[in-house]
């Protein structure tokens, strides 16, 4: 194919991501480092970094922020790991029907799943209403950061899922096959090769998990209650509500950083803790 | 009987189990508590109506938004996709400088959350007085599939015989003919597989919705999480389930043509 021809293909992607995707994102940026208006504009600031970060109440929601995204991965890889563990050992029609199974929750709307927590477990919901027919009091299951959890891992549990499974199922049997006759307990197996040869599933999962649920909207603003807020949630009520953009728009950068920098770090890891792993 | 090196099967069953529970229990709750005949949240224990899904037929704000996410999913995976397959076989048949740009600028959008995203594109419509609430989710949404159509094709186009093109060349056709003709055809899977998990994607989106639409345009996930964030009816049930459904149909048809699996690995 001519190189003409390699232009002019990729030339509507380039433009369309280029001006109305990429250059806003920079504009968005830019604008938190510099005075938009007034005497100084046009001049360099970190005037809106200095005020979050003066700002205690900020600090406790980058941390929360961290926390309950840690939880949340934390919590999906242990659900997780022991399906990918069952799914290796099943038939493959068993295999194929759980795995749709796992993975078509994935393809159904993030605000009807968190929804049908708030249906199930909400003030009014099915367990509650059950409860005061019962001439029982009601119980406060969400709107706290238990619900945003529950919420975030049955949104997100299936990434998990599918990293995990994609690179246990990948296990050459005959390699656990060989660590049995010499004498090796399950554990033991499990232990010094499944966990170590499925390293990179887990990390990218964890990733993967963390990274949507720092920066998810619906859930935890359905889900999390008034108080307490995240740093996405943050981000659209200081946009929306306070049409504070600049403010709104640091944010988002340091989310942004925060959770590339997780992520590189991971792979760092990755890269030289499972070559120490699996070549000792 | 159970080989040495293989866990315990009935112990990892029942977990599997509880894990698929607590998957599916929530939304088998939700088609439950849409059929309740009573006014509030609560499970049809005497009888089932269909009572709120009349409602819902008979709520214009709902209404509106679905009409507005069907159009807007459909248009915005269309582009995507003549874009998207546009910049794949650029990508993967292509020999130039900017391969590696071409790459990073199609799947850019997957990388950077969306709140900021949204958000941007806020920023960058209100400024430059370009205000089209419809118009601006649509460029959002256009966006936010371009990186999963462009992946699904360039898979299905990197495994596929340039032979055939070749065949049909010496046979005299041009190589745009020999493309539309041979090639195009041939990646229909994958393409419809993008295509649809495209659709998909932008059907439920609310993450960067919800920074772009509003009273002018509102889509139907932003409109189910409005209406919840202020109200507690069996409503929000029965609008789920139609939403589920709309998603069981799309992962049906992908299931069929493509499978699943192979789709999300990409």
């Amino acid at each position: 194919m001519g190189k003409l021809a390699s232009y002019l293909l990729s030339a509507p992607v380039f433009l369309f991501i280029g001006v109305l995707f990429l250059l806003p994102v920079g504009l968005l940026v830019w604008s938190s480092f510099f005075h938009v208006e007034g005497p100084h504009a046009g001049s360099f600031t970190l005037d809106v970094y200095i005020k979050f970060f003066d700002d205690p109440y900020n600090i406790s929601m980058v941390w929360r922020t961290a926390k309950l995204s840690a939880i949340t991965t934390l919590v999906s890889l242990v659900l997780a790991f022991p399906v990918a563990l069952h799914l290796r050992q099943m038939g493959p029609r068993m295999r194929s029907l759980i795995t749709l199974m796992l993975i078509s929750p994935l393809l159904t709307s993030v605000v009807v799943r968190t929804l049908s927590w708030v249906i199930l477990l909400g003030p009014k919901g099915v367990i509650n209403s059950a409860l005061l027919s019962l001439n029982l009091s009601p119980v406060s299951l969400i709107y706290n950061d238990w619900g945003v959890v529950i919420g975030l891992t049955h949104v997100f549990f299936g990434y998990m899922a599918l990293s995990l499974m994609t690179t246990i199922s990948k296990i050459d049997d005959n390699l656990l096959l060989a660590a049995s006759n010499l004498g090796a307990s399950r554990w033991v197996i499990l232990k010094e090769i499944i966990i170590p040869m499925s390293l990179p599933g887990i990390l990218a999962g964890c990733v993967l998990v963390f990274g949507m649920s720092a920066s998810t909207y619906a859930t935890p603003a359905l889900l999390g209650g008034t108080s307490s807020k995240l740093m996405a949630t943050e981000i659209y009520d200081l946009t929306v509500n306070y049409l504070e953009f600049r403010e709104a728009a640091a944010v988002a950068l340091l989310l942004f950083i925060g959770v590339a920098t997780i992520s590189f770090l991971f792979n760092r890891w990755l890269e030289h803790g499972r070559g120490k792993v699996v070549f000792q | 009987m159970r080989r040495a090196h293989e866990f315990h099967p009935w112990l990892l069953g029942i977990w599997t189990t509880a894990v698929m529970m607590f998957i599916i229990v929530p939304l088998i709750f939700v088609f439950l508590v849409s059929l309740t005949p009573l006014n509030h949240i609560s499970l049809p224990v005497n009888d089932i109506s269909a009572k709120w899904y009349l409602k819902l037929m008979d709520h214009p704000a709902f209404l509106h938004a679905a009409w507005n996410s069907l159009w807007l999913s459909i248009s915005a995976s269309a582009l995507s996709c003549v874009m998207g397959v546009m910049a794949a076989v650029a990508s993967v048949r292509g020999q130039f400088a900017l391969l590696q740009p071409l790459r990073l600028f199609a799947t850019s959008p997957l990388f950077i959350p969306m709140v900021m995203s949204g958000l941007a594109i806020l920023v960058f419509s209100a400024n430059t007085g370009f205000q089209n609430q419809g118009l601006r989710t649509f460029v959002a949404h256009t966006c936010l599939t371009l990186p999963y159509v462009f992946r699904t094709v360039s898979a299905s186009l990197s495994g596929f015989d340039m032979n055939q093109e070749l065949a049909a060349r010496n046979l005299g056709a041009s190589e745009v003919k020999a493309f539309v003709l041979v090639t195009l055809p041939q990646l229909g899977p994958g393409l419809l597989a993008g295509g649809l998990f495209a659709f998909i994607v932008s059907f439920d989106n609310v993450g960067m919705s919800i920074f772009l639409t509003g009273s002018k345009f509102q889509t139907l996930p932003v409109e189910l999480f409005v209406y919840a964030s202020y109200n507690s009816d069996p409503m929000i049930a029965a609008a789920s389930v139609t939403m589920i459904f709309v998603s069981i149909l799309a992962i049906a048809l992908v299931e069929k043509y493509f499978g699943i699996q192979k789709l999300m690995r990409n």
